[in-house]
């Protein structure tokens, strides 16, 4: 049976136990279940039997699970015992479990940088000549970067699991792939990351590779090439439409815009594309068609991580 | 096991409940509304059906639980609407996230990257994904899901191999909109 490629299973590992209680939500549901379930006294009671149970019993709960199930495990044991000592037993698993947790870190971010292979390798995944072309997109891309905040454009650039540490950049081989992250790093939630021009990371980047990078996987079937071609087909096409756009070809931008949608009525940027129309229209002045066109956007993918942006887009006129 | 040992059922609290909570979170991603409610749901099922004889994978049988906790929401859920987006997604707070020691930024990222993850899973449809977060995400082996779900390991191996097949592909879309986003 084939298994997961390591490049998903960075996206996997990357979430981590994100979907995993908080240690107040643990404790918080343990007393809701004991007073629901009656089991008030005795729970006092046995609250270090359970202590000492639960840690055998987190052993088989999954080596993923166990390095915080077993320290957090405590905390919710001790608060159910709603004692003074319990607080100081939540205090001291809280510093065990700090060490445990630095530990995940380390692991994470290590996690990190195989996920900006993986991005790197979409890259280099493609045909040389691709490769080349792509990578002065990338340069421009990036002056045009602080252009496009102003503007408000219709990509939401936002962080990804692989927005790492400018270190990240760095252990990226391929330059497109470098570039994105480093650019990702100045999108970061500006009350944690302060900006970083992309000026003071370009550097940093390795030149575009040019001749194929040997690659550990097994070749892609022919069908999996094709449909990588047509993707990247997709893709630079719609990324040449947007830099119209940026240059203020609006005009331009929309008619590669509706092209793009005959050529690729069912393709994979269907909802970049909506967006991006959204906001040349809005930029050609058709105000009105903008805003039908976004009302439709917001009706067809209510979803997306773009309709705020696409709802914002018409509105400073 | 005696159930009626109110600390025997919550040391199985104890041990299970983050794998519960992330199995039901995971689970009801395509809901858009995943209610924490399903958690102690789950474990009020537990306690009462504590007494079970057949129980052999303590794990298998607490995920069988959870399931059906999360399939019934689900079914809920649909009556109340049938055009549920299956790519609404409850928002996550960082605040929310399971380890906060990590600091605001680190916290940020993995908020980031719990979201793709619901992303991808709810491309997933319902007995798919079931399979693969059990199996790929949870490292519970073929046999035990088999029992989870009372169902033939073949299938749920058949299962498994079309849920992975799925989801590298999502994965795959996933990474090229990424790239192209991010320029």
């Amino acid at each position: 049976m084939t298994t997961l490629s390591p490049e998903t299973r960075a996206i996997i590992e990357a979430a981590g136990d994100g979907d995993g209680p908080t240690a107040d939500e643990r404790i918080r549901l343990r007393a809701a279940l004991v007073e629901r379930l009656g089991l008030g006294m005795a729970a006092i009671a046995g609250a270090s039997v359970a202590a000492a149970t639960s840690k055998v019993a987190a052993g088989y709960a999954g080596a993923s699970a166990a390095p915080l199930g077993v320290t957090g495990t405590g905390a919710a044991t001790a608060a159910g015992a709603g004692t003074v000592v319990a607080t100081k037993a939540a205090v001291a698993t809280g510093g065990v479990s700090l060490a445990v947790k630095m530990a995940g870190a380390a692991l994470l971010a290590s996690g990190l940088a195989a996920a900006a292979a993986i991005i790197a390798q979409g890259a280099e995944g493609t045909s040389a000549p691709v490769a080349i072309t792509t990578a002065p997109a990338a340069m421009t891309a990036m002056t045009a970067m602080t252009a496009m905040t102003a503007m408000a454009p219709a990509i939401e650039a936002r962080p990804m699991p692989v927005a790492a540490a400018p270190s990240v950049a760095v252990e990226a081989p391929v330059d497109p792939a470098a570039a994105s992250v480093a650019i990702a790093v100045s999108e970061l939630p500006r009350s944690v990351a302060p900006r970083t021009r992309p000026s003071a990371v370009m550097p940093a980047a390795p030149p575009p590779s040019i001749g194929p990078t040997p690659k550990s996987e097994a070749p892609a079937s022919p069908g999996e090439v094709a449909s990588q071609s047509a993707l990247l087909e997709e893709t630079a096409s719609l990324r040449h439409a947007h830099a119209l756009l940026v240059a203020g070809d609006a005009a331009g931008a929309l008619s590669l815009l509706d092209e793009h949608s005959r050529a690729f009525p069912n393709g994979v940027l269907v909802e970049e594309r909506d967006a991006e129309r959204v906001a040349a229209l809005c930029a050609s002045g058709q105000v009105q068609r903008a805003r039908a066109e976004a009302t439709k956007f917001i009706a067809v993918h209510p979803g997306s991580a773009l309709a705020s942006r696409v709802r914002r887009t018409c509105e400073a006129r | 096991m005696e159930p009626e040992r109110p600390h025997d059922f919550l040391a199985i609290y104890d041990a299970y409940v983050d794998f519960v909570w992330r199995t039901v979170r995971r689970l009801g991603v395509e809901a858009g509304s995943v209610d924490d409610d399903d958690v102690q749901e789950t474990f009020l099922v537990v306690h009462r059906r504590l007494g079970e004889s057949h129980i052999h994978s303590l794990r298998g049988w607490i995920y069988g639980i959870a399931i059906s906790v999360v399939r019934n929401h689900r079914r809920t859920l649909r009556r109340r609407s049938p055009h549920l987006s299956s790519s609404a997604q409850a928002a996550i707070d960082p605040d929310d996230l399971a380890d906060r020691a990590k600091g605001p930024f680190d916290a940020a990222r993995q908020v980031e990257a719990t979201r793709v993850l619901h992303e991808l899973l709810a491309k997933l449809e319902d007995d798919k994904r079931e399979v693969f977060v059990l199996i790929e995400l949870e490292e519970l082996t073929v046999p035990e899901v088999a029992e989870a779900l009372g169902m033939n390991p073949n299938t749920i191996s058949s299962r498994l191999r079309l849920a992975r097949a799925e989801f590298e592909e999502a994965a795959r879309r996933y990474r090229a909109r990424d790239e192209w986003r991010l320029k």
